[in-house]
Protein backbone atom coordinates (compact mmCIF):
# COMPACT_ATOMS: atom_id res chain seq x y z
CA UNK A 1 0.00 0.00 0.00
CA UNK A 2 1.57 3.41 -0.98
CA UNK A 3 1.84 5.78 1.50
CA UNK A 4 0.77 8.92 -0.16
CA UNK A 5 -1.42 8.53 -3.42
CA UNK A 6 -2.81 11.76 -5.64
CA UNK A 7 -5.77 11.32 -7.61
CA UNK A 8 -6.64 13.59 -10.45
CA UNK A 9 -5.98 15.89 -8.53
CA UNK A 10 -6.25 19.71 -10.00
CA UNK A 11 -4.95 22.82 -7.87
CA UNK A 12 -3.88 26.41 -7.98
CA UNK A 13 -4.33 29.50 -6.18
CA UNK A 14 -7.47 31.24 -6.22
CA UNK A 15 -8.75 31.77 -9.88
CA UNK A 16 -5.18 30.54 -11.43
CA UNK A 17 -5.61 26.89 -12.13
CA UNK A 18 -2.17 25.31 -12.27
CA UNK A 19 -2.25 22.03 -11.84
CA UNK A 20 -4.11 19.33 -13.88
CA UNK A 21 -5.06 15.78 -13.51
CA UNK A 22 -2.05 14.99 -11.26
CA UNK A 23 -1.74 11.11 -10.49
CA UNK A 24 0.95 9.44 -8.88
CA UNK A 25 1.56 7.21 -6.02
CA UNK A 26 4.92 7.46 -3.56
CA UNK A 27 5.26 4.08 -1.95
CA UNK A 28 7.14 4.16 1.76
CA UNK A 29 10.67 4.58 2.06
CA UNK A 30 10.78 5.88 -1.53
CA UNK A 31 12.07 9.26 -3.22
CA UNK A 32 10.32 10.72 -5.77
CA UNK A 33 11.70 13.39 -7.56
CA UNK A 34 9.67 15.92 -8.78
CA UNK A 35 11.23 17.79 -11.59
CA UNK A 36 10.30 20.12 -14.72
CA UNK A 37 10.86 23.99 -16.06
CA UNK A 38 10.55 26.83 -14.21
CA UNK A 39 6.47 27.60 -13.43
CA UNK A 40 5.77 24.02 -14.35
CA UNK A 41 3.74 23.50 -10.66
CA UNK A 42 6.31 21.90 -8.97
CA UNK A 43 6.27 23.35 -5.62
CA UNK A 44 2.65 24.14 -5.84
CA UNK A 45 1.94 20.13 -6.12
CA UNK A 46 3.61 20.40 -2.84
CA UNK A 47 1.67 23.25 -1.67
CA UNK A 48 -1.20 21.30 -2.72
CA UNK A 49 -0.41 18.07 -1.24
CA UNK A 50 0.13 20.20 2.40
CA UNK A 51 -3.02 22.02 2.13
CA UNK A 52 -1.53 25.91 1.34
CA UNK A 53 -2.52 25.59 -2.48
CA UNK A 54 -6.26 25.48 -3.00
CA UNK A 55 -7.10 21.89 -3.97
CA UNK A 56 -10.31 22.22 -6.76
CA UNK A 57 -11.23 18.76 -7.45
CA UNK A 58 -9.01 15.28 -6.94
CA UNK A 59 -8.04 13.15 -4.05
CA UNK A 60 -4.61 13.31 -1.54
CA UNK A 61 -4.73 9.57 0.11
CA UNK A 62 -2.28 9.27 3.04
CA UNK A 63 -1.98 6.09 5.03
CA UNK A 64 -5.08 5.38 3.65
CA UNK A 65 -7.26 7.94 5.08
CA UNK A 66 -8.62 10.92 2.65
CA UNK A 67 -6.70 13.92 3.93
CA UNK A 68 -7.60 16.32 0.60
CA UNK A 69 -9.77 18.89 3.39
CA UNK A 70 -7.43 19.02 6.24
CA UNK A 71 -5.61 22.23 7.07
CA UNK A 72 -2.06 22.57 7.20
CA UNK A 73 -1.52 22.37 10.70
CA UNK A 74 -3.69 19.25 10.95
CA UNK A 75 -1.60 17.14 7.71
CA UNK A 76 1.41 18.39 10.24
CA UNK A 77 0.21 16.43 13.78
CA UNK A 78 -0.19 13.24 10.94
CA UNK A 79 3.16 12.90 10.13
CA UNK A 80 3.47 15.49 6.80
CA UNK A 81 6.15 17.75 6.74
CA UNK A 82 7.15 20.20 4.41
CA UNK A 83 10.01 22.20 3.60
CA UNK A 84 9.58 25.50 1.51
CA UNK A 85 12.30 26.38 -0.54
CA UNK A 86 12.60 29.80 1.20
CA UNK A 87 11.73 31.69 4.03
CA UNK A 88 11.79 28.24 5.72
CA UNK A 89 13.15 28.76 9.46
CA UNK A 90 12.25 31.82 11.11
CA UNK A 91 14.73 34.15 10.81
CA UNK A 92 13.94 36.12 13.71
CA UNK A 93 13.93 33.21 16.25
CA UNK A 94 17.33 31.95 17.68
CA UNK A 95 18.24 28.19 16.19
CA UNK A 96 17.27 26.75 19.98
CA UNK A 97 13.21 28.81 20.04
CA UNK A 98 13.16 27.33 16.11
CA UNK A 99 13.80 23.76 16.99
CA UNK A 100 11.32 24.47 19.91
CA UNK A 101 8.58 25.55 17.43
CA UNK A 102 9.03 22.39 15.42
CA UNK A 103 8.28 20.05 17.88
CA UNK A 104 4.75 23.18 18.73
CA UNK A 105 2.86 19.69 18.74
CA UNK A 106 4.07 17.47 20.72
CA UNK A 107 4.25 17.23 24.92
CA UNK A 108 7.15 19.58 26.22
CA UNK A 109 9.54 16.71 27.43
CA UNK A 110 8.94 14.82 23.95
CA UNK A 111 10.33 18.03 22.49
CA UNK A 112 13.68 17.93 25.00
CA UNK A 113 14.71 14.71 23.59
CA UNK A 114 13.93 15.06 20.38
CA UNK A 115 15.97 17.62 20.12
CA UNK A 116 18.96 16.35 22.15
CA UNK A 117 18.34 13.87 19.29
CA UNK A 118 18.32 15.80 16.51
CA UNK A 119 21.38 17.83 17.88
CA UNK A 120 23.36 14.41 17.69
CA UNK A 121 22.54 14.18 14.03
CA UNK A 122 23.31 18.06 13.45
CA UNK A 123 26.44 18.58 16.23
CA UNK A 124 27.06 22.06 14.13
CA UNK A 125 23.98 23.76 15.44
CA UNK A 126 25.27 22.67 19.10
CA UNK A 127 26.91 25.73 18.94
CA UNK A 128 24.87 28.25 17.90
CA UNK A 129 21.46 27.36 20.17
CA UNK A 130 21.28 30.66 21.50
CA UNK A 131 21.77 32.42 17.58
CA UNK A 132 19.71 33.90 15.88
CA UNK A 133 18.22 31.73 12.95
CA UNK A 134 19.41 34.78 10.47
CA UNK A 135 22.91 34.49 11.31
CA UNK A 136 23.32 31.00 9.91
CA UNK A 137 24.68 30.75 6.17
CA UNK A 138 22.22 29.71 3.63
CA UNK A 139 23.46 25.91 3.87
CA UNK A 140 23.04 26.05 7.72
CA UNK A 141 19.56 27.45 7.30
CA UNK A 142 18.72 24.46 4.70
CA UNK A 143 20.07 22.14 7.59
CA UNK A 144 18.62 23.94 10.51
CA UNK A 145 15.24 23.37 8.11
CA UNK A 146 16.08 20.08 8.01
CA UNK A 147 16.76 19.17 11.31
CA UNK A 148 13.52 21.07 12.48
CA UNK A 149 11.51 19.20 10.57
CA UNK A 150 12.81 15.71 11.83
CA UNK A 151 11.98 17.20 14.93
CA UNK A 152 8.23 15.75 14.30
CA UNK A 153 9.51 12.25 13.10
CA UNK A 154 7.10 13.02 10.48
CA UNK A 155 6.82 9.42 7.96
CA UNK A 156 6.74 11.65 4.81
CA UNK A 157 8.60 14.93 4.17
CA UNK A 158 8.44 17.27 1.33
CA UNK A 159 11.65 19.37 0.25
CA UNK A 160 11.15 22.18 -2.36
CA UNK A 161 14.38 22.81 -4.22
CA UNK A 162 16.87 22.60 -0.61
CA UNK A 163 19.69 23.22 -2.96
CA UNK A 164 18.79 26.19 -4.63
CA UNK A 165 21.22 29.09 -4.30
CA UNK A 166 23.73 26.62 -2.28
CA UNK A 167 27.43 26.54 -3.27
CA UNK A 168 28.37 22.97 -4.30
CA UNK A 169 29.48 22.19 -1.27
CA UNK A 170 26.67 22.82 0.42
CA UNK A 171 24.32 21.40 -1.94
CA UNK A 172 26.11 18.12 -1.87
CA UNK A 173 25.88 17.93 1.81
CA UNK A 174 22.01 18.51 1.82
CA UNK A 175 21.96 15.96 -0.72
CA UNK A 176 23.94 13.40 1.41
CA UNK A 177 21.41 14.23 4.29
CA UNK A 178 18.22 13.33 2.33
CA UNK A 179 19.65 10.21 1.29
CA UNK A 180 20.44 9.37 5.11
CA UNK A 181 17.01 10.43 5.73
CA UNK A 182 15.53 7.62 3.69
CA UNK A 183 18.45 5.27 4.38
CA UNK A 184 19.05 5.41 7.67
CA UNK A 185 15.54 6.88 9.37
CA UNK A 186 13.47 5.44 6.96
CA UNK A 187 11.39 7.91 5.81
CA UNK A 188 9.62 9.02 2.87
CA UNK A 189 10.51 11.48 0.39
CA UNK A 190 9.34 14.19 -2.11
CA UNK A 191 11.88 16.31 -3.61
CA UNK A 192 11.71 18.82 -6.26
CA UNK A 193 14.63 19.73 -7.63
CA UNK A 194 16.27 22.05 -9.88
CA UNK A 195 19.00 20.48 -10.38
CA UNK A 196 17.47 17.54 -12.62
CA UNK A 197 20.80 15.44 -13.20
CA UNK A 198 21.35 15.55 -8.97
CA UNK A 199 17.98 15.28 -8.69
CA UNK A 200 17.26 12.09 -10.81
CA UNK A 201 20.98 10.51 -9.86
CA UNK A 202 19.04 9.91 -6.07
CA UNK A 203 15.48 9.44 -7.00
CA UNK A 204 13.88 6.24 -7.06
CA UNK A 205 11.14 7.75 -8.88
CA UNK A 206 10.55 10.39 -10.91
CA UNK A 207 7.36 12.67 -12.09
CA UNK A 208 8.00 15.54 -14.83
CA UNK A 209 5.47 18.03 -14.80
CA UNK A 210 5.27 20.75 -17.94
CA UNK A 211 2.78 23.30 -17.90
CA UNK A 212 0.90 21.71 -15.07
CA UNK A 213 0.32 18.31 -16.41
CA UNK A 214 2.46 14.90 -16.03
CA UNK A 215 4.70 14.45 -19.04
CA UNK A 216 6.93 11.47 -17.81
CA UNK A 217 5.84 9.32 -14.47
CA UNK A 218 8.31 6.58 -13.89
CA UNK A 219 11.73 5.24 -12.88
CA UNK A 220 14.35 7.92 -12.32
CA UNK A 221 16.77 6.20 -13.84
CA UNK A 222 14.57 5.74 -16.96
CA UNK A 223 13.76 9.57 -17.22
CA UNK A 224 17.73 10.33 -16.74
CA UNK A 225 18.09 7.93 -20.02
CA UNK A 226 15.13 9.59 -21.66
CA UNK A 227 17.07 11.95 -24.67
CA UNK A 228 14.36 13.52 -25.86
CA UNK A 229 12.57 14.46 -22.56
CA UNK A 230 15.70 15.66 -21.15
CA UNK A 231 16.91 17.98 -23.48
CA UNK A 232 13.38 19.54 -24.47
CA UNK A 233 12.69 20.11 -21.07
CA UNK A 234 15.46 19.17 -18.19
CA UNK A 235 18.63 21.13 -19.66
CA UNK A 236 20.28 17.79 -19.71
CA UNK A 237 23.12 17.81 -22.49
CA UNK A 238 23.56 15.14 -25.63
CA UNK B 1 9.01 85.39 34.12
CA UNK B 2 7.24 82.48 31.90
CA UNK B 3 8.05 78.98 33.36
CA UNK B 4 9.50 77.43 30.25
CA UNK B 5 9.93 73.82 32.19
CA UNK B 6 6.71 72.17 32.99
CA UNK B 7 5.33 71.86 36.49
CA UNK B 8 5.99 68.34 38.41
CA UNK B 9 2.31 67.60 38.37
CA UNK B 10 2.27 68.42 34.60
CA UNK B 11 5.32 66.31 33.73
CA UNK B 12 3.50 63.65 35.67
CA UNK B 13 0.19 63.83 33.50
CA UNK B 14 2.19 64.01 30.87
CA UNK B 15 3.92 60.81 30.86
CA UNK B 16 0.56 58.91 31.84
CA UNK B 17 -0.52 60.37 28.90
CA UNK B 18 2.26 59.14 26.88
CA UNK B 19 1.91 55.67 28.77
CA UNK B 20 -1.60 55.20 27.37
CA UNK B 21 -0.70 56.40 24.39
CA UNK B 22 2.16 53.61 24.09
CA UNK B 23 -0.41 50.67 25.26
CA UNK B 24 -3.10 51.63 22.73
CA UNK B 25 0.09 52.05 19.86
CA UNK B 26 1.21 48.69 21.04
CA UNK B 27 -2.03 47.09 20.82
CA UNK B 28 -2.72 48.85 17.26
CA UNK B 29 0.70 47.42 16.03
CA UNK B 30 -0.10 43.70 17.28
CA UNK B 31 -2.80 43.18 15.06
CA UNK B 32 -1.51 44.73 12.56
CA UNK B 33 1.76 42.72 12.61
CA UNK B 34 -0.53 40.03 12.54
CA UNK B 35 -3.22 39.73 10.28
CA UNK B 36 -2.44 43.34 8.56
CA UNK B 37 -5.51 45.20 9.65
CA UNK B 38 -5.27 48.52 10.58
CA UNK B 39 -7.95 49.13 12.88
CA UNK B 40 -9.40 52.07 13.37
CA UNK B 41 -11.82 51.21 15.92
CA UNK B 42 -9.06 50.79 17.62
CA UNK B 43 -9.60 53.84 20.38
CA UNK B 44 -13.10 53.50 20.62
CA UNK B 45 -12.27 50.01 21.73
CA UNK B 46 -10.56 51.54 24.08
CA UNK B 47 -13.02 53.86 25.16
CA UNK B 48 -15.00 50.68 26.14
CA UNK B 49 -12.38 50.80 29.04
CA UNK B 50 -13.69 54.23 30.01
CA UNK B 51 -17.33 53.23 29.90
CA UNK B 52 -16.94 50.33 32.20
CA UNK B 53 -15.05 52.42 34.86
CA UNK B 54 -18.10 54.64 34.61
CA UNK B 55 -20.67 52.26 35.51
CA UNK B 56 -18.20 50.17 38.33
CA UNK B 57 -18.30 54.36 39.81
CA UNK B 58 -22.02 54.54 38.92
CA UNK B 59 -23.16 51.38 40.39
CA UNK B 60 -20.39 50.50 43.08
CA UNK B 61 -18.03 52.87 43.53
CA UNK B 62 -20.33 56.11 43.46
CA UNK B 63 -19.43 57.36 47.38
CA UNK B 64 -15.78 58.78 46.16
CA UNK B 65 -12.42 58.32 45.67
CA UNK B 66 -11.49 54.48 45.96
CA UNK B 67 -8.00 52.75 44.99
CA UNK B 68 -9.99 49.70 44.43
CA UNK B 69 -11.19 51.23 41.63
CA UNK B 70 -7.84 51.11 39.93
CA UNK B 71 -7.50 47.38 40.65
CA UNK B 72 -11.07 46.71 39.70
CA UNK B 73 -11.84 48.47 36.46
CA UNK B 74 -8.59 48.17 34.73
CA UNK B 75 -9.34 44.07 35.17
CA UNK B 76 -12.41 43.97 34.46
CA UNK B 77 -12.10 46.72 31.60
CA UNK B 78 -8.66 44.35 30.16
CA UNK B 79 -11.45 41.49 29.87
CA UNK B 80 -14.25 43.59 28.14
CA UNK B 81 -12.42 45.36 24.84
CA UNK B 82 -10.28 42.20 24.76
CA UNK B 83 -13.40 40.39 24.34
CA UNK B 84 -14.93 42.69 21.84
CA UNK B 85 -11.88 43.22 20.10
CA UNK B 86 -11.28 39.08 19.58
CA UNK B 87 -15.34 39.28 18.58
CA UNK B 88 -14.74 41.58 15.87
CA UNK B 89 -12.36 40.07 14.44
CA UNK B 90 -13.79 36.39 14.14
CA UNK B 91 -17.44 38.04 13.18
CA UNK B 92 -16.62 40.54 11.40
CA UNK B 93 -12.39 41.14 10.23
CA UNK B 94 -11.70 37.46 9.36
CA UNK B 95 -14.62 36.70 7.30
CA UNK B 96 -13.67 39.35 5.37
CA UNK B 97 -10.39 38.04 5.22
CA UNK B 98 -11.27 34.61 3.84
CA UNK B 99 -13.17 36.36 0.90
CA UNK B 100 -10.33 37.91 -0.12
CA UNK B 101 -10.16 41.86 0.85
CA UNK B 102 -7.15 43.18 1.02
CA UNK B 103 -5.66 45.81 3.60
CA UNK B 104 -7.96 49.02 2.20
CA UNK B 105 -10.91 47.00 2.29
CA UNK B 106 -10.68 45.43 5.91
CA UNK B 107 -9.43 49.29 7.14
CA UNK B 108 -12.67 50.75 5.72
CA UNK B 109 -14.20 47.80 7.62
CA UNK B 110 -12.97 48.82 11.05
CA UNK B 111 -13.83 52.69 10.32
CA UNK B 112 -17.52 51.14 9.32
CA UNK B 113 -17.11 49.48 12.84
CA UNK B 114 -15.97 52.32 14.72
CA UNK B 115 -18.72 54.84 13.59
CA UNK B 116 -21.77 51.84 14.87
CA UNK B 117 -19.61 51.16 17.78
CA UNK B 118 -19.48 55.08 18.83
CA UNK B 119 -22.98 55.60 17.97
CA UNK B 120 -24.45 52.76 19.83
CA UNK B 121 -22.64 53.63 23.01
CA UNK B 122 -23.47 57.36 22.40
CA UNK B 123 -27.17 56.47 22.18
CA UNK B 124 -26.88 53.63 25.11
CA UNK B 125 -24.86 56.49 27.67
CA UNK B 126 -27.52 58.88 26.25
CA UNK B 127 -30.78 56.94 26.58
CA UNK B 128 -29.86 55.37 30.15
CA UNK B 129 -29.98 56.90 33.44
CA UNK B 130 -27.17 56.18 36.12
CA UNK B 131 -28.61 54.27 39.35
CA UNK B 132 -25.90 56.74 41.58
CA UNK B 133 -25.03 59.64 38.77
CA UNK B 134 -27.42 61.43 37.34
CA UNK B 135 -26.72 61.12 34.13
CA UNK B 136 -24.29 58.72 32.07
CA UNK B 137 -23.31 60.12 28.92
CA UNK B 138 -20.40 63.23 29.14
CA UNK B 139 -19.74 62.74 32.81
CA UNK B 140 -16.53 64.27 34.21
CA UNK B 141 -15.12 61.19 36.46
CA UNK B 142 -11.83 63.21 37.24
CA UNK B 143 -13.22 63.55 41.34
CA UNK B 144 -12.82 59.98 41.52
CA UNK B 145 -9.34 59.92 40.99
CA UNK B 146 -8.08 59.69 44.35
CA UNK B 147 -4.80 62.62 44.79
CA UNK B 148 -1.46 61.19 46.33
CA UNK B 149 0.45 63.47 48.05
CA UNK B 150 4.45 62.94 46.57
CA UNK B 151 7.62 64.46 46.71
CA UNK B 152 6.16 67.58 47.43
CA UNK B 153 3.21 67.83 44.86
CA UNK B 154 -0.27 66.82 44.75
CA UNK B 155 -0.37 63.86 41.90
CA UNK B 156 -3.75 61.77 40.46
CA UNK B 157 -3.62 58.30 41.57
CA UNK B 158 -4.38 57.60 37.48
CA UNK B 159 -1.12 59.53 36.62
CA UNK B 160 0.31 56.64 38.85
CA UNK B 161 -1.57 53.96 37.70
CA UNK B 162 -1.04 54.36 33.78
CA UNK B 163 2.61 53.81 34.11
CA UNK B 164 2.79 51.43 36.02
CA UNK B 165 -0.12 49.47 34.28
CA UNK B 166 2.36 50.22 30.86
CA UNK B 167 5.52 48.49 32.33
CA UNK B 168 3.90 45.53 33.39
CA UNK B 169 1.89 44.63 31.12
CA UNK B 170 4.70 44.99 28.66
CA UNK B 171 6.82 42.96 30.78
CA UNK B 172 4.08 40.35 31.09
CA UNK B 173 3.76 40.05 27.42
CA UNK B 174 6.61 40.13 26.57
CA UNK B 175 7.68 36.94 28.70
CA UNK B 176 4.56 35.60 27.30
CA UNK B 177 6.33 35.89 23.87
CA UNK B 178 9.44 34.87 24.93
CA UNK B 179 8.69 32.12 27.94
CA UNK B 180 5.54 30.44 26.91
CA UNK B 181 5.30 27.60 24.07
CA UNK B 182 2.31 30.17 22.73
CA UNK B 183 4.10 33.19 22.64
CA UNK B 184 6.95 31.90 20.83
CA UNK B 185 4.47 30.39 17.85
CA UNK B 186 3.12 33.79 18.21
CA UNK B 187 6.33 35.26 17.03
CA UNK B 188 6.48 32.56 14.86
CA UNK B 189 3.46 33.41 12.71
CA UNK B 190 3.88 37.10 12.89
CA UNK B 191 7.16 36.50 10.47
CA UNK B 192 6.02 34.03 8.80
CA UNK B 193 2.50 32.53 9.51
CA UNK B 194 2.56 29.73 6.47
CA UNK B 195 5.65 28.10 7.90
CA UNK B 196 4.10 28.22 11.55
CA UNK B 197 1.20 26.33 10.15
CA UNK B 198 3.77 23.45 8.56
CA UNK B 199 4.80 23.24 12.00
CA UNK B 200 1.27 22.17 13.18
CA UNK B 201 0.60 26.35 14.89
CA UNK B 202 -3.18 26.68 14.48
CA UNK B 203 -2.61 30.66 12.81
CA UNK B 204 -5.97 31.66 13.88
CA UNK B 205 -6.08 30.84 17.21
CA UNK B 206 -3.23 33.02 16.65
CA UNK B 207 -4.58 35.77 15.25
CA UNK B 208 -7.42 35.35 17.45
CA UNK B 209 -5.56 35.78 20.70
CA UNK B 210 -3.63 38.81 19.44
CA UNK B 211 -7.34 40.44 19.13
CA UNK B 212 -7.83 39.87 22.48
CA UNK B 213 -4.45 41.43 23.88
CA UNK B 214 -5.00 44.01 21.65
CA UNK B 215 -8.04 44.96 22.66
CA UNK B 216 -6.78 44.04 26.16
CA UNK B 217 -4.44 46.45 26.74
CA UNK B 218 -6.48 49.59 24.91
CA UNK B 219 -8.96 48.55 27.29
CA UNK B 220 -7.13 49.14 30.23
CA UNK B 221 -5.41 52.35 28.70
CA UNK B 222 -8.92 53.52 28.28
CA UNK B 223 -10.03 53.00 31.57
CA UNK B 224 -7.06 54.91 33.07
CA UNK B 225 -6.85 57.69 30.71
CA UNK B 226 -10.88 58.30 31.44
CA UNK B 227 -10.07 60.31 34.56
CA UNK B 228 -7.77 63.17 32.31
CA UNK B 229 -10.66 63.86 29.86
CA UNK B 230 -13.64 66.26 30.20
CA UNK B 231 -16.17 64.21 29.67
CA UNK B 232 -16.30 60.69 29.31
CA UNK B 233 -18.16 59.81 26.40
CA UNK B 234 -17.07 57.77 23.78
CA UNK B 235 -16.66 60.52 21.14
CA UNK B 236 -13.78 61.11 22.82
CA UNK B 237 -11.71 58.14 20.81
CA UNK B 238 -11.97 60.18 17.93
CA UNK B 239 -8.94 62.58 18.99
CA UNK B 240 -6.65 59.62 20.51
CA UNK B 241 -7.11 57.83 17.17
CA UNK B 242 -4.84 60.05 15.65
CA UNK B 243 -2.71 59.71 18.22
CA UNK B 244 -2.28 56.03 18.32
CA UNK B 245 -1.94 55.93 14.80
CA UNK B 246 0.51 58.69 14.84
CA UNK B 247 2.32 56.30 17.53
CA UNK B 248 2.48 53.45 15.64
CA UNK B 249 3.63 55.07 12.53
CA UNK B 250 6.59 56.69 14.23
CA UNK B 251 7.20 52.40 15.71
CA UNK B 252 7.57 51.58 12.01
CA UNK B 253 4.07 49.69 11.98
CA UNK B 254 5.81 46.65 11.92
CA UNK B 255 7.06 46.03 15.35
CA UNK B 256 5.19 45.28 18.94
CA UNK B 257 7.60 46.85 21.19
CA UNK B 258 8.26 49.79 18.83
CA UNK B 259 4.97 50.72 18.48
CA UNK B 260 4.99 51.04 22.12
CA UNK B 261 7.89 53.37 21.98
CA UNK B 262 6.42 55.46 19.26
CA UNK B 263 2.96 56.12 21.32
CA UNK B 264 5.06 56.90 24.10
CA UNK B 265 7.51 59.65 22.13
CA UNK B 266 4.32 60.91 20.22
CA UNK B 267 2.37 61.32 23.45
CA UNK B 268 5.06 62.82 25.06
CA UNK B 269 5.55 65.33 22.49
CA UNK B 270 2.11 66.51 22.73
CA UNK B 271 1.40 67.16 25.52
CA UNK B 272 5.66 68.36 26.83
CA UNK B 273 6.51 69.98 23.23
CA UNK B 274 3.30 71.60 23.05
CA UNK B 275 4.09 73.04 26.51
CA UNK B 276 7.19 74.53 26.06
CA UNK B 277 6.28 75.80 22.59
CA UNK B 278 3.34 77.56 23.94
CA UNK B 279 5.33 78.83 26.96
CA UNK B 280 8.24 80.19 24.74
CA UNK B 281 6.10 81.99 22.19
CA UNK B 282 4.21 83.34 24.57
CA UNK B 283 6.24 84.42 27.00
CA UNK B 284 9.05 85.86 24.67
CA UNK B 285 8.70 86.07 21.04
CA UNK B 286 4.84 87.71 20.81
CA UNK B 287 5.55 90.12 23.56
CA UNK B 288 9.23 90.54 21.61
CA UNK B 289 8.52 90.91 18.38
CA UNK B 290 4.74 92.25 18.72
CA UNK B 291 2.70 89.16 17.57
CA UNK B 292 -0.38 87.96 18.79
CA UNK B 293 -0.80 85.46 21.81
CA UNK B 294 -1.64 82.18 20.37
CA UNK B 295 -3.01 79.00 22.61
CA UNK B 296 -0.16 76.98 20.99
CA UNK B 297 -1.34 74.29 23.43
CA UNK B 298 -4.54 74.05 21.59
CA UNK B 299 -2.73 72.18 18.98
CA UNK B 300 -1.06 68.99 20.29
CA UNK B 301 -2.18 67.42 17.30
CA UNK B 302 0.07 69.36 15.00
CA UNK B 303 2.86 68.03 17.27
CA UNK B 304 1.99 64.32 16.95
CA UNK B 305 1.06 64.55 13.36
CA UNK B 306 4.18 66.29 12.17
CA UNK B 307 6.26 64.19 14.19
CA UNK B 308 5.14 61.57 11.98
CA UNK B 309 5.92 63.21 9.03
CA UNK B 310 9.27 64.69 10.57
CA UNK B 311 9.90 61.00 11.17
CA UNK B 312 9.04 59.14 7.81
CA UNK B 313 10.88 61.75 5.89
CA UNK B 314 14.38 60.36 8.31
CA UNK B 315 13.08 57.19 8.55
CA UNK B 316 10.60 55.78 6.19
CA UNK B 317 10.24 52.30 7.96
CA UNK B 318 9.85 54.19 11.04
CA UNK B 319 11.48 53.65 14.58
CA UNK B 320 11.82 50.08 13.63
CA UNK B 321 13.44 49.93 10.40
CA UNK B 322 16.54 51.99 11.51
CA UNK B 323 19.96 50.48 12.07
CA UNK B 324 20.34 51.63 15.54
CA UNK B 325 23.95 50.05 15.74
CA UNK B 326 24.86 51.61 12.91
CA UNK B 327 24.25 54.77 13.62
CA UNK B 328 25.57 54.19 17.07
CA UNK B 329 29.00 53.77 15.55
CA UNK B 330 28.50 56.61 13.36
CA UNK B 331 27.94 59.09 16.38
CA UNK B 332 31.01 57.16 18.24
CA UNK B 333 33.31 57.75 15.18
CA UNK B 334 32.39 62.05 15.08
Amino acid sequence: MALLEVKALNAGYGRFHILFDLDFKVEKQEILIIVGPNGSGKSTTLKAIFGIAKVYSGNIIYNEKDITRLPPHAKARIGLAYLPQTDNVFAELTVEENLRMAGYTLPPALVEERVEKVLESFPFLKSKLKDKAKSLSGGQRQLLAMAMTLIREPDLIMFDEPTAGLAPIAAKEVVEKIIWLRDELGKTIILVEQNAKLGLEIGDNALLLVSGRIAFYGKAQELLENKDLGRLYLGLAK
Amino acid sequence: MVEIIPSGVFLMSAIAYAAALGLLSMGLSLTYVTTRVANFAHATIGMLGAIVMLFLIDRVYYEGASYQLFIVGPLLSFVVAGVFAMIMYLLVMKPLQDKGNDVIGLMIATFAIDIILLNILSFLLNAMTGKHLPKLYGVNIGPWDPTIQCCGLELKASNFVLPIAAVLLTLIFHLFLTKTKFGVAMRATIENPNLAAVMGVNTNLVYTVSWFVSGALAGVAGSLIAFSLKDTSPNSSALIIVSVFAGSIVGGLTSIYWGLVGGFIVGLAEKLLTSIINALYNGYFAPALGLPEIAIINYEKVMSLGLVIIVLLFAPQGLAGVDWSKLKQKILRR
